[in-house]
């Protein structure tokens, strides 16, 4: 294969049918892989009238056409579904090594279809393809489960879900290599919902460049780039993706206890300074990756493990007003083994403790109470006591108890890490992202703060409709190759794109995949209007839209939403109602499935 | 006197995180650090510039978007100093 071997696996559980089915190589042009082609096919496969959790949605999984190359952070892959929390587009992506495994099985992609009688997992191998029971499995944590089906890195991949998604809590995570997740958006309730519990995956073909002289020197160039960048030779290798977290509680964009702060006063003690300091035990990296920015971590009980990432470090810390980095790891290896989504888990829980101290919920739930996040943790996984009610998301727990306002989400998805009161152009990411509050989807964490690639006024708002729309364009191109986002900070699209065209033998420009990245963007925002969401769901909790921040260097501001929607509406050429015009689907081509 | 505070790697080289400075611009703060660790300048300037991707605050405010290195200091004012960060 290069780049694309042109095989889909689709398995409906329902039949037991496994068939192998030609990829659509214009589709795999237009989309290239991962979340693009994922959107593109579950927007034929799954309509309106499908619930999340029926037997009717699917899961599909994607791989990218560097996928396995050994281009520099090419372990990524990709899962595609309709969100059981929120009801969009669901769209999640994972490093680790089974993303590189499942593309050596000589499939793009897997689709599964249906619903088992009973649980059962999928073995994908070179003697062939089988589902097998998995009766043994059920109930069984992620850790135990990933060891007993024989994970071995290099040979032998294992996906699982935990007891999470097992019973169908609407944040479950699918989990891979044991500590990797495909979290935003639930899809190991999905998962779980159709009593798949493992898919695992060993393969023996090779993605082997078109031009392997040309690919030998991207690599060579690719590599140098990396070295050279203090961001991914020193910066992320040294102290981790929570190296963040000091910075942005420094300017004011720290959200704390469920964002009625802006800056937590214990940030120092759950920063990538004080992983590194109090509880690393080493770096550890993904397939075909140099940066080495995962954490392995040990806490004072003795467990060791993967994280916290600087996401989880803030949802259980500051969104909790929590600083006890041992507890906050130990809820971290808890929602591994579960699987559930951290940032979902802690935002929520931060909500709950509000919803408590305010006399709203009956419980005596505060916030800073360290202690309880793995009890909460464990009764949400397991949906027992208040559980069963943080397990259906912070929305649905907020609006039971009177006060949906005090639910910080948008599209139904729990906000990440940063205020955008203190950072406006996140405050426009989040509103539009099309599978609901993400900063992954156009971060402007780069331009707003670090002054990558330049610095921009966090606090403006003019011209910043352009910028988030490039931003956006360039990840969805970025999770469609699907490279990680980490190498694009040192790491031009021009140079994936050269990349791109030495493994396939395709000619791509750095125009081409920012042409791609804003197909996919657009072909999501169908999607999501199919499903019935308006512009009124382009909007942000009351709370950043109307209550300033109280204190600290953000004082004052809340996020100025209605000017920049405006601007940015106009800028990717949709009408006044955000509904994309003629005009861009036919230069996109996207005018057919409009059409259809 | 500002309050000086250092982030990332740059705490290797004094022995605590939390530094007074005297100086009444950026560049007069990092001068007076510099006169206390000949490494600490290395790593944050370089021909009398910052390095990039160094970002340095005042109560909150990129001195990119202020007068850089003229960047007024007070004695009520907190200095933050971080060295090339990424991740989130």
């Amino acid at each position: 294969m290069h780049g694309w071997s042109g095989k889909i696996l689709d398995i409906d559980l329902s039949s037991g049918s496994v068939e192998t089915r030609p990829l659509d190589m214009e589709i795999a042009r237009q989309f290239l892989g991962g979340r693009g082609l994922g959107a593109r096919l579950l927007w034929d496969l799954v309509g309106p009238e499908v619930e999340p959790l029926s037997p009717e949605n699917v899961l599909i999984f994607t791989t990218g056409p560097i996928t396995a190359s050994a281009s520099q952070t090419s372990n990524r892959f990709n899962v595609s579904s309709k969100s059981p929390l929120t009801g969009t587009i669901l769209h999640a992506n994972s490093g680790g090594w089974w993303g590189m495994q499942f593309k050596r099985t000589g499939y793009d992609v897997l689709i599964v279809r249906g619903r088992a009688e009973k649980p059962v997992m999928i073995e994908i191998a070179p003697e062939g393809v089988k589902i097998a029971d998995a009766s043994h499995l059920w109930g069984k944590g992620v850790f135990e489960t990933t060891e007993l089906l024989g994970q071995n890195r290099n040979k032998r991949n294992v996906m699982c879900i935990g007891p999470a998604g097992e019973n169908l809590v609407r944040i479950a995570a699918i989990m891979n290599d044991g500590e990797r997740a495909l979290a935003r958006g639930g899809p190991g309730a999905v998962m779980g919902s159709k009593n798949l519990k493992a898919i695992v995956v060993e393969g023996k073909e090779k993605n082997q460049p078109a031009d392997k002289d040309q690919f030998k020197f991207m690599q060579y160039e690719t590599g140098k780039l990396l070295k050279a960048s203090p961001l991914t030779s020193q910066a992320l290798p040294e102290f981790g993706t929570a190296v963040v977290m000091n910075v942005v509680n420094e300017i004011g964009a720290l959200p704390t206890r469920n964002f009625q702060q802006s800056q937590f006063e214990h940030a120092d003690r759950i920063s990538g300074e004080a992983i590194t300091d109090e509880i690393l035990v080493k770096n550890q990296a993904c397939w075909a990756c140099p940066i080495t920015c995962t954490r392995i971590s040990k806490t004072a009980s003795g467990n060791e493990g993967e994280g916290p990432e600087f996401e989880t470090a803030w949802a259980f810390g500051a969104q909790c007003g929590i600083d006890d980095l041992d507890l906050i790891t130990e809820a971290n290896f808890l929602c591994n083994d579960m699987g559930l989504d951290t940032i979902y888990m802690g935002n929520t829980i931060g909500c709950a403790m509000e919803l408590a101290e305010r006399g709203l919920l009956d419980s005596d739930l505060r916030f800073g109470q360290a202690e309880k996040l793995q009890d909460l943790v464990r009764d949400t996984a397991y949906r027992q006591g208040i559980g069963d009610e943080l397990a259906e998301g912070s929305v649905r727990l907020a609006a039971k108890h009177g006060a949906p306002e005090l639910s910080m989400t948008v599209k139904g998805l729990e906000l990440p890490a940063y205020d955008p009161r203190g950072m406006q152009g996140q405050g426009l990411v989040y509103a539009t992202s099309n599978r609901g509050a993400c900063h992954e989807t156009g971060n402007m964490l780069g331009p707003e703060v670090l002054a990558l690639p330049r610095l921009i006024d966090r606090f403006a708002t003019q011209g910043k409709a352009g910028i988030v729309s490039v931003h956006q364009n360039s990840a969805a191109v970025i999770d469609s190759l699907v490279y990680c986002k980490f190498a694009n900070m040192a790491v031009a699209e021009e140079f994936f794109a050269r990349t791109l065209t030495a493994v396939t033998g395709e000619p791509y420009t750095a125009d081409d995949l920012m042409k791609v990245g804003e197909r996919v963007w657009t072909l999501e925002r169908l999607y999501n209007l199919r499903e019935g969401f308006t512009k009124e769901d382009d909007t942000l909790p009351d709370r950043l839209l109307n209550d300033p921040v109280v204190a600290g260097p953000s004082a004052g501001f809340t996020v100025n939403l209605a000017p920049m929607l405006e601007e940015y509406y106009q800028f990717r050429g949709w009408d006044e109602n955000g509904v994309p015009k003629e005009a861009k689907l036919k230069e996109l081509g996207l005018d057919t499935l409009r059409s259809s | 006197m500002a309050q000086v505070k250092l982030f990332g790697n740059l705490r290797q080289y004094y022995e605590q995180r939390q530094l007074t400075a005297a100086g009444d611009t950026i560049g007069a703060v990092l001068a007076e650090l510099c006169a206390e660790s000949s490494a600490f300048c290395a790593a944050v300037t370089e021909d009398g510039a910052l390095r990039p991707f160094i970002k340095i605050t005042v109560n909150g405010r990129d001195i990119q978007l202020e007068n850089g290195l003229d960047t007024a200091v007070t004695d009520e004012d907190t200095v933050a100093i971080f060295p090339p960060i990424a991740g989130g």
